[in-house]
């Protein structure tokens, strides 16, 4: 086949490498990065569907209807229940009102249970609940009822033996503020306890697990069926914080990926013109010789398609190398394998690799159909570049769709387009100008310069129209490459800050207020660091303006899990830590004057339609109390401290029963701390968080390695477009520098002005891109990443200074042919 | 074999039209061997591209082996080109990135010859030129890379040759060189040769010396 022979020996000339490896490239880049994200994404997720036992829960606060749950299994799904209740836990004398979890022997899908066979022993895992007739309790509840392993409670009508001390429960790490302490009986038992009746106050749990498609469909099926009442609920909602740091690293890998692709299609369209400029000659060849326009323009499509077929092939390989390496990366703090990717990723690679042949390769050699076979005769013919506009419009509209395409957002992508072409444009003609005036100074320069300016600045006024477009080529690689750092240096240090070195990882709950001094000096004593105590009051929220919460809510059809149950209420003088307010005023310091004010958590505000001076009504015990909403507050939620809906001044709750909460850091090597701490304070709940802080500082950890891997692919695209930049205009350089070392010029002259040359068009094209590259920062850190802007002041300089290094080199490096190769032979394989 | 009538061919400059060739007729039979001389700018490679059918005339008719190539399109040329053409011009126009053998292969797979390779080392052989096979055109010099376009040029079989000054670019001794094998191989394939010099050792070599002046023909020499 006469395509395969000539691309054989266009590779073994070398005419193809770049144009080959800058495709597959971007397919590497396409296939590892969303081959990587997706089992990423499934695999964090999955692990974190720990912590809701499940991956999909249905909530509801009465039971579904059998046939809606029953049907999960024909979506291919694993299924289980708890029904969730508040109950007085008998025994003889003692009662302790007690959160009573009746669980399916399914429970839990996704997690372990832990329990203690015993009191003094260490916890270890079980795979399903309590057997019938048993009940499991938290290790609280043994002193509290006066209770040992083995004996019997009452819960309802129904009596129970307990048979273990409930250690962990997957499900129980999120509900940090539910007081009560724990229990688990089978579901099978909860008929005969006859404690839910008409009007309890129940929460059923239906709990999902099996693939992503089979809980879409069968959400997709269930969803018209729901009323207010239920809730679907999936890890984004239980676990923000994996959530987000998930969201963020996906729309940086996005964004890389969007960038790298852009990357590589320009290298490609770089070098795939000056593959077609350098078959000019062949093209006016071959037509002289009888081969017809068609068919000559045939054989150059077939080795465009193999180069394509050839791209891909390495590429995926590349991606898919890149891909296991990553998957390596996290396999330490995922417990869950990696999935295979799918073919999905090896197709979005093919894709890629199809618009990117079509779109940047395409163009350019079209303009070889239109090569005059007269041009064997007069070589000026076929260098009007007839296609130039076609491929520049072709290119951006296909960069366009490329970047749409891979980052699914249509305002960035433009944003980033537009914004770049006008900035680069006007970066590049003001380089034409300055170029085109430095000739008039150049001749005076020269004659105060050594030789190797003045051949540098000879050579850049040459060429004013060349060297302004390379410097925008130049500054378009170098801008990509600052963004794409920038944002990675704000999302690593964003990270950083959420979870900085001793973040509270335990909760102290339900320290009564005689206990505070006890508790305070004992952690005092053990140099533990605390957060403030903060006073808790049991109460929930019944009106809003006089009008029940629950008829403003059915009026709008909506419903809120804070009409079922009661709120944290607190005081505080000093706004908490991480608060800040989004509207009203906190109250000022001193006595409150006003013992109406309330501040409310600005989210809940939202949900419930609370604005500022509403009068808002809560049931306490039995009894009511209003008060005026005078700040709307936003909340860091997963800080690890304390945090409230719903803060009072002080003094406002003070006669009403309350109880204290705090956080802790307790350093890992001193856990086993709790242990004393749980004997010394029986009756005071220690709710673990460290596992889920490790296993989110791990995934964070890991997840900015990836990026940093990620981060060098991107890097690589960068130079190829540096690269193929500097050879779009290399063929004139070596002409030009053999000859001059042919009339004398000693290598020290060609390499200094050569190096002086590149380093000067890396400093403008670096000047551009910083102007670019904050601006873009800017824009994407506000609208895509939801993440503050910080200035990068140092960038002003070092983006030059970068842009000098790097093209100097590049273009030194590629060049340095020109000094190592005797001049005679340099002149041979110039054309004529 | 290569006739034209009143050929006239005409460009657009910034300073009004140039009449390049004016009412050029002449008649080439097959076998023949013609020298096109004179003056730089006097229109002698426009004429050779038109004859050779690169490309088309303002005005006038072409016949190359009786087929009249003024009415035809470019992919028609084409095929005539392929069937009665070759070429060796003055600037080699060997590929850069294909050996000696490829260049003179190319022709042959163009035009969908299975025995390429071997043929075109048989006139690589015949060009002396053997030994060298593997060798970009870089590492050739001048006379051997033209002698690879002479080689290249009769690989095809084709009817008329059309030569653009083969040696301009060479020194006295190896331009001789290749005059000697241009006309040999020419001799022994009886192709009709149509050669563009201002050298007149070698248009004294040719059966007929056509000598324009400013794009007119002024005297043809038998």
């Amino acid at each position: 086949m006469l395509s395969l022979r000539m691309l054989a020996r266009d590779w073994a000339a070398g005419e193809l490498r770049l144009l080959t490896t800058a495709l597959a490239l971007a397919v590497a880049i396409v296939v590892g990065i969303s081959a990587f994200t997706d089992g990423l994404k499934t695999a964090l997720v999955t692990e974190s569907n720990r912590f809701i036992a499940a991956d999909r829960v249905l909530t509801a606060s009465r039971p579904a209807p059998k046939t809606w749950i029953q049907n999960a299994e024909s979506f291919g799904l694993r299924r289980g229940e708890t029904v969730v209740f508040s109950s007085m836990l008998v025994t003889g004398e003692r009662m302790q009102l007690t959160r009573v979890k009746a669980v399916s022997p399914t429970y839990p899908l996704r997690g372990r249970l832990e329990i203690r066979k015993r009191t003094e022993t260490p916890p270890h895992t079980v795979d399903h609940g309590p057997n019938p007739g048993e009940i499991w309790l938290e290790a609280r509840l043994l002193p509290l009822l006066g209770l040992n392993i083995g004996d019997t409670v009452e819960v309802g009508e129904a009596r129970f033996r307990v048979s273990a001390i409930l250690a962990g429960e997957p499900d129980g790490g999120g509900a940090v503020l539910n007081i009560a302490p724990h229990a688990l009986i089978a579901l099978a038992d909860l008929p005969a306890t006859r404690v839910i009746q008409p009007g309890s106050r129940v929460g059923y749990r239906y709990l999902f697990a099996g693939p992503d498609e089979g809980l879409s469909a069968y959400h997709a099926w269930l969803k018209s069926k729901l009323t207010p009442d239920y809730r679907w609920v999936n890890i984004r909602e239980t676990q923000p914080r994996i959530a987000r740091a998930l969201d963020r690293a996906d729309r940086f890998l996005l964004l890389a990926s969007t960038l790298g692709v852009a990357l590589a299609g320009i290298a490609i369209a770089i070098s795939a013109r000056r593959y077609s400029e350098r078959h000019y000659d062949a093209m006016a060849v071959m037509k002289c010789m009888g081969g017809r326009e068609g068919r000559l323009f045939g054989l150059y499509l077939q080795q465009l398609l193999f180069i394509g077929l050839l791209g891909f092939a390495l590429g995926a390989v590349l991606g898919w190398a890149v891909q296991g390496a990553l998957a390596l990366l996290l396999e330490r703090y995922v417990s869950e394998r990696l999935p295979i990717p799918g073919l999905r990723p090896l197709a979005m690679g093919g894709l890629t690799a199809a618009v990117c042949l079509a779109a940047f390769a395409l163009p350019p050699l079209l303009s070889l159909r239109t090569i005059p076979p007269l041009r064997v005769l007069r070589r000026d013919l076929g260098n009007e570049h007839r296609q130039g506009w076609l491929a520049i419009t072709a290119g951006l509209l296909s960069l366009t769709m490329l970047m749409w395409f891979h980052s699914r957002n249509l305002q960035l992508t433009l944003s980033l387009v537009l914004g770049a072409g006008v900035i680069l444009a006007a970066g590049g003609l003001a380089i034409w100008w300055i170029l085109r005036k430095a000739r008039r100074y150049v001749a005076n320069a020269s004659a105060n310069t050594g030789g190797v300016m003045r051949l540098a600045l000879a050579s850049l006024q040459r060429h004013p129209l060349r060297n302004a477009l390379q410097v925008v080529m130049f500054a378009l690689a170098i801008m990509l490459l600052l963004i794409l750092v920038f944002v990675r240096t704000s999302l690593l240090n964003d990270w950083q800050r959420q979870l900085p070195a001793g973040t509270p990882n335990h909760f102290l709950v339900n320290i009564l207020p005689d206990q505070l001094g006890d508790v305070r000096s004992w952690l005092q004593g053990q140099e533990l660091e605390t957060t403030t105590f903060y006073p808790i009051v049991r109460g929930r929220l019944i009106e809003i303006n006089n009008t029940p919460i629950d008829e403003r809510m059915a009026r709008e059809g909506r419903h809120n899990e804070i009409q079922d149950r009661a709120l944290n209420l607190t005081w505080s003088k000093e706004l908490p830590t991480d608060n800040t307010i989004r509207s009203g005023n906190w109250w000022a310091r001193g006595p409150a004057n006003s013992s109406t004010e309330v501040s409310v958590e600005a989210h809940l505000a939202d949900e419930l339609d609370i604005h500022m001076g509403d009068l808002i009504g809560f049931q306490i015990g039995p009894e009511a109390l209003e008060a005026r909403v005078s700040s709307l507050r936003k909340v860091e939620w997963d800080n690890m401290r304390p945090n409230f809906y719903i803060i009072f001044p002080p003094t406002v709750l003070d006669d009403y029963a309350h109880t204290y909460i705090t956080s802790i850091h307790l350093p890992k090597g001193r856990k086993d701390l709790l242990n004393t701490f749980v004997q010394r304070f029986p009756t005071i709940t220690v709710i673990e968080m460290d596992a889920i802080i490790a296993q989110v500082r791990g995934v964070i950890t890991q997840v900015t390695q990836a990026i940093e891997l990620v981060l060098w692919l991107i890097v690589g695209c960068a130079l190829l477009v540096l690269l193929a930049g500097v050879q779009a205009s290399i063929d004139l350089r070596i002409g030009e520098n053999a000859l001059l070392r042919a009339l004398g010029a000693r290598r020290g002259l060609i390499t200094g002005s050569l190096l002086l040359e590149f380093a000067t068009l890396g400093l403008f094209a670096g000047g551009i891109a910083s102007v670019a590259a904050e601006i873009a920062v800017w824009y994407f850190q506000q609208r895509v990443m939801e993440m503050s802007y910080t200035p990068h002041p140092w960038n002003w300089l070092a983006g030059p200074l970068f842009g000098a290094a790097l093209v100097g080199a590049t273009g030194y490096l590629s060049c340095r042919r020109v000094v190592l190769v005797p001049p005679m032979r340099l002149l041979q394989s110039q054309p004529p | 074999m290569l006739r034209c009538s009143a050929l006239e061919k005409t460009v657009e400059t910034s300073e009004g039209l140039l009449h390049i060739l004016k009412g050029i007729t002449l008649e080439i039979k097959a076998g023949d061997s013609v020298a096109v001389t004179g003056a730089s700018g006097s229109g002698k490679s426009t004429l050779l591209g038109l004859l050779a059918g690169l490309d088309l005339p303002s005005s006038g008719q072409i016949w190359l082996a009786d087929e009249e190539i003024t009415t035809m399109d470019e992919d028609q040329r084409a095929d005539l080109r392929m069937r009665h053409v070759g070429f060796v011009f003055q600037s080699f126009q060997l590929l850069s990135s294909l050996t000696a053998l490829e260049n003179v292969m190319l022709p042959l797979e163009l035009n969908g010859k299975t025995e390429s390779r071997e043929a075109a080392r048989r006139y690589l052989d015949r060009v002396g030129l053997g030994t060298r096979l593997s060798h970009y055109p870089n590492q050739l010099s001048g006379g051997e890379q033209q002698r690879v376009a002479i080689a290249r040029a009769f690989a095809n079989a084709p009817t008329v040759l059309f030569a653009d000054e083969p040696t301009g670019n060479l020194d006295t001794r190896t331009g001789a060189r290749i005059i000697e094998i241009l006309f040999e191989l020419n001799r022994e394939s009886g192709t009709t040769l149509v050669l563009v010099t201002h050298e007149q050792r070698l248009a004294e070599r040719c059966q007929r010396s056509l000598e324009l002046e400013a794009g007119q023909l002024v005297s043809a020499v038998c």
